[in-house]
């Protein structure tokens, strides 16, 4: 009888012991509710530009908007890279002299002086005429474009 | 172009028996943008009127650009001038001219120094010309009696207008080639 009670005992803890072993490596199942996270976008943590600057006085910063934060933003201007910035072949010919070919020097009237055709022809008329002799040197050409 | 400007037209045409004459050709910048378009400006031009007697001698010279204002004045001067060298008998006007314009520098020596409240290119070269350049060619002249304008010259524009015509890069060499990144790589 005795012996019978030390096999039922033995069969028990055989029994636990391997019920531990099935469960030992299975972790508990907890169903989570999804955590809700404040909304930090970008939108809502910046003040829309558009309320922060008042549009009455240029270059001033509303700061109450910026504080609040939430302003509902106006709708946007079209702002695009074409508009911000004029085609630059528009530019170039809108200046003067800025087109053109690499060659291209034209002759161009040299004043409203009467020249003369040089310094000794000059010396010439100036011992008839009285008159001083004005000789005007420079690098480049009078009667070409860009001298 | 101040030689379209009606006054000083009318004063070099009635006063002066005017004639040009280039001392080289001027350096000239061109930037091909690519898309056809060609930019082409002068990178150092520079200028000097002289007034000169019958004989060809040099009695007094204005360097550098002016505005309309300034060059008829100098202009009237000058007339003035060659008419007193003209009627001299025994002295000597041109040398005594600019001996006494000089005196008239050292007398405004005090006076303020060309600055950047001048916000106009022509009347900031203007003010440098009279003020640093004009008192060179004072000194100059003041000792020369009988210089020719091609005498002159080489002294004019190496040591007044700083466009040295021996130097094939009229004096630009340093600023032209002082930063390029490569120049010892180069060697």
């Amino acid at each position: 009888m005795k012996a019978l009670y030390t096999l039922i005992l033995f069969v028990a803890l055989v029994g636990v012991f391997l019920s531990s072993l099935v469960f030992a490596n299975q972790e508990p199942q907890v169903v989570q509710e999804p955590v809700k996270r404040p909304d930090i976008a970008k939108k809502v943590i910046e003040a829309p530009l558009e309320n922060a600057i008042d549009n009455d006085t240029p270059g001033t910063v509303d700061e109450s908007a910026l504080v609040a934060g939430f302003a509902i933003p106006k709708q946007r201007h079209d702002m695009s890279k074409s508009f911000i910035e004029r085609p630059i072949e528009g530019l170039i010919k809108s200046v003067p002299g800025l087109a053109g070919d690499a060659d291209e020097n034209p002759i161009v009237e040299p004043g409203k002086v009467v020249w003369h055709a040089d310094f000794a022809t000059a010396c010439a008329a100036s011992a008839e005429s009285g008159k001083p002799v004005l000789l005007f040197q420079l690098l480049g050409q009078l009667d070409h474009r860009f001298t | 172009m101040l030689f379209s400007n009606e006054t000083i037209a009318s004063l070099i045409n009635d006063q002066f028996e005017p004639v040009w004459e280039s001392v080289r050709p001027v350096p000239q910048v061109t930037i091909d943008f690519g898309i056809g378009k060609i930019v082409k400006r002068t990178l150092h031009g520079n200028v000097a009127t002289y007034a000169c007697t019958a004989d060809g001698r040099v009695i007094d010279v204005l360097p550098g650009i002016y505005d309309p204002e300034t060059y008829e004045d100098e202009l009237n001067q000058m007339v003035e001038l060659h008419h007193r060298d003209l009627n001299a008998c025994r002295s000597d006007p041109i040398s005594q001219f600019h001996r006494a314009q000089l005196t008239l520098f050292a007398d405004t020596d005090s006076a303020p120094a060309v600055t950047t409240e001048i916000v106009d290119t022509l009347a900031l070269d203007t003010r440098h010309n009279q003020q640093v350049r004009r008192r060179a060619i004072h000194e100059y002249l003041r000792d020369w009696r009988e210089i020719k304008p091609d005498e002159m010259k080489p002294w004019l524009y190496r040591e007044v207008l700083h466009a040295d015509l021996d130097d094939p890069y009229l004096g630009l060499g340093h600023a032209l080639f002082a930063n390029y990144p490569f120049a010892i790589e180069d060697r």
